[in-house]
């Protein structure tokens, strides 16, 4: 019959990630369950002990709600994967590799003391058009998009925006591939399993 | 002229509507949540969800915050065509990061009564926290920013945290600073004499010092130094470089430069380019 | 036993990349209780649990493109577990963490079960409170291998930490742990312990 002291020398053991061989698991589980004094102190611990012997036993997690997995294939299967695709391969055909640093895709020229014009520049030679979404245009490229008139090829757009804020964008390029900037390192999460591009001013 | 309707793909007639909808539809600025749902083409696609979606923006709205952070979200899903469910579990993400970040910005003083006013700063913060920013960096920058500039400035100390915490996500997205580093860069670029502009000079800083030979890890340390006010105890962050470093041990083991904290794979393991 | 476990799912990935979504819910099925109850940690009900562990799966489809076949399913699953509920649940007002630490109990219904899952459930909340006062950097070690039940390997690789560093904060959780559950004895009998 297992004594309170072998219950706190096996706590011990088990503390410094070690496991006693004075006692087994279920000789302390036993224990606990007919000394209150150790329960009390110990049992909470239990499930920690349990991981670490990776005991699969009566301490594994509670079984699967009913309708989880129902419900979230239900979520899933709404609207299907089409139309919502994030491409890495656009990103790779587009990328320019703005070879020295932060913004280098973004030009500025001064307005007024509140704004700056934006030059956005994209090198994506194989695509048909692209389009420039951002906060700032509540994410409709209408009216945004970007044209092929530089002598090197590259997609431009210039845009008045006000300063001393910062702005997320992507490219949307052939009308449904949402991409971001190749040459901003930072990404901004959408949350919706994306990325966009930050932008300072 | 009947035939070639129903010959016409039904998904694209959808579309069709939706796309004139949304050509001629109001912009989306002072609209609340409820005529955004009332659009045909948003409550055919995302219907499902207004109830949800409106007790969010109820709790939004009870933290002294305008609907409008979420109807731009809402507006950012159509766009993009994010499925129902998708949206609705990023909105719920989405509220708490705006209830947090007021918090945040009100416990030191800095958020606006206004509504619109404290949005615009609240969003504004958001948007640095969904690029890889965590609380630590956030915490530290708005500390220095108010130490800076006080707290009545409170626009400005903002802009100034916004600022400094841009150039820190940058530098993370391409060299992988730990999470402590990037801290500190975030105080010394808050307090730095650098004007809001000149911050981003740090990030061509660390790429000319790397380029010409040095490691990352001092390219760290020495913009750290240039831009702090001569306080040497900032000074210890240490990166292992990939090379590897004579000494000192990072504070808490790391073995390496890429700390994820958790943050989701969906950017690419946050970008992180080491330069060997 | 249908081989690897990794090469399982990464089976499946890719075929729910391919088209075939109903596969999705193997994962579902396999995951799921580890999601959830990493999540239980840091939601303030059972409800509140299942519902961020759904949405973690739904966010996870969505991501799905960018898991890199080879890595580890669940510890790419895991730290977008982390990033949801860290966001939900991001405590920054002192407010908040005082009212934490005074382990102050949110008002759920007791379960109407046997005596022994009463008494387990209460244990349970008790490591949690416990679990929340615990500094970050433990914190999260704690959830990933204690809750999620990843290896201290996948646990490294999420934290981006070496394993050793994983293994120290293990052992000094377990220490602060077993201290403050040891301190806590319950006050009141109704608790119903003694007999």
């Amino acid at each position: 019959m297992m004594k309170c002291e072998d219950t706190r020398s096996f706590v011990d053991a088990w503390e410094v990630g070690e496991m006693t061989t004075t006692c087994t698991p279920e000789e302390f589980r036993m224990h606990l369950a007919s000394c209150p004094d150790c329960s009390r102190r110990f049992g909470a611990l239990l499930p920690l002990m349990e991981r670490d012997l990776d005991l699969a036993a009566s301490a594994s997690p509670s079984p699967l709600p009913a309708g989880f997995a129902d419900d979230v294939m239900a979520a899933i299967g709404s609207r299907g994967r089409q139309g919502f695709v994030f491409s890495p391969l656009i990103a790779a055909a587009a990328a320019a590799i703005f070879v020295v640093g932060l913004g280098l895709g973004i030009f500025f020229t001064k307005l007024n003391s509140d704004i700056v014009t934006v030059s956005f520049l994209l090198d994506a030679p194989q695509a048909k058009s692209v389009y420039l979404a951002g906060d700032f245009n509540a994410w409709s490229g209408d009216g945004y998009a970007l044209s092929r008139v530089r002598p090197d090829g590259k997609w431009e757009i210039k845009i008045p925006l006000k300063k001393g804020k910062v702005y997320v964008y992507n490219f949307v390029v052939d009308g449904t591939k949402w991409i971001v900037d190749p040459s901003v390192p930072a990404k901004v999460d959408d949350g919706f399993g994306g990325s966009g591009s930050l932008l300072r001013l | 002229m009947r035939m070639r309707m129903t010959t016409f793909p039904r998904a694209a007639r959808v579309l069709a509507v939706f796309a004139l909808l949304l050509a001629f539809s109001a912009p989306l600025s002072a609209q609340d949540l409820a005529a955004w749902f009332a659009n045909p083409a948003n409550q055919a696609a995302y219907g499902a969800i207004a109830a949800d979606a409106q007790s969010l923006a109820a709790t939004v709205r009870a933290a002294s915050l305008s609907d409008s952070l979420l109807a731009a979200r809402l507006e950012e899903a159509a766009r993009k065509r994010v499925p129902a469910p998708v949206l609705l579990a990023t909105l719920k993400e989405d509220s708490a990061r705006y209830l947090s970040v007021s918090e945040a910005l009100r416990d030191r003083g800095l958020l606006p009564a206004d509504a619109k006013k404290a949005s615009a700063m609240v969003e504004q913060v958001a948007i640095l926290l969904r690029g890889g920013i965590v609380e630590s960096e956030l915490s530290a920058a708005l500390d220095a920013a108010v130490a800076k500039l006080g707290a009545t400035a409170n626009n400005a100390a903002v802009t100034r945290a916004v600022a400094a915490l841009s150039v820190v996500a940058n530098a993370k997205a391409q060299y992988g600073f730990s999470e402590e580093n990037c801290r500190l860069l975030a105080i010394a670029l808050t307090e730095s004499d650098l004007s809001n502009k000149k911050l981003d000079s740090v990030l061509d800083s660390i790429a000319t010092f790397v380029a010409q030979g040095g490691s990352v890890s001092d390219a760290l340390n020495s913009v750290i130094a240039k831009i702090s006010k001569g306080n040497s105890s900032k000074v210890n962050a240490t990166e292992k470089s990939n090379a590897g470093n004579s000494g000192q041990k990072q504070n808490q083991g790391n073995s390496g430069e890429k700390e994820n904290n958790g943050k989701s794979g969906e950017n690419g393991n946050s970008g992180g380019k080491k330069n060997n | 036993m249908i081989g690897d476990s990794r090469t399982d799912d990464d089976e499946v990935v890719k075929k729910v990349l391919s088209g075939d979504r109903e596969a999705y819910r193997f994962l579902v099925d396999k995951y799921g209780p580890r999601v959830i109850s990493f999540c239980r940690s840091r939601m303030h009900s059972e409800d509140d649990a299942k519902d961020a562990a759904q949405d973690v799966f739904i966010r996870a489809y969505s991501s799905l493109a960018s898991f890199r076949t080879g890595e580890s399913f669940a510890a790419w699953l895991f730290a977008i577990a982390a990033n949801h509920v860290r966001t939900r649940f991001r405590i920054f007002s002192s407010e908040r963490r005082k009212t934490e630490a005074a382990g102050v109990e949110v008002a759920t219904a007791p379960p109407a079960d046997p005596v022994e899952d009463v008494e387990r459930s209460f244990r349970a909340d008790g490591l949690r409170r416990a679990v929340s006062t615990l500094p970050p950097d433990m914190r999260w070690p704690v959830e990933f291998y204690y809750f999620a039940e990843l290896s201290v390997a996948e646990t490294a690789r999420v934290l981006g930490l070496g394993e050793e560093a994983v293994k120290t904060r293990l052992f000094r959780a377990r220490k602060s742990l077993r201290r403050a559950l040891e301190e806590k004895q319950p006050k009141s009998s109704s608790r119903g312990m003694d007999i």
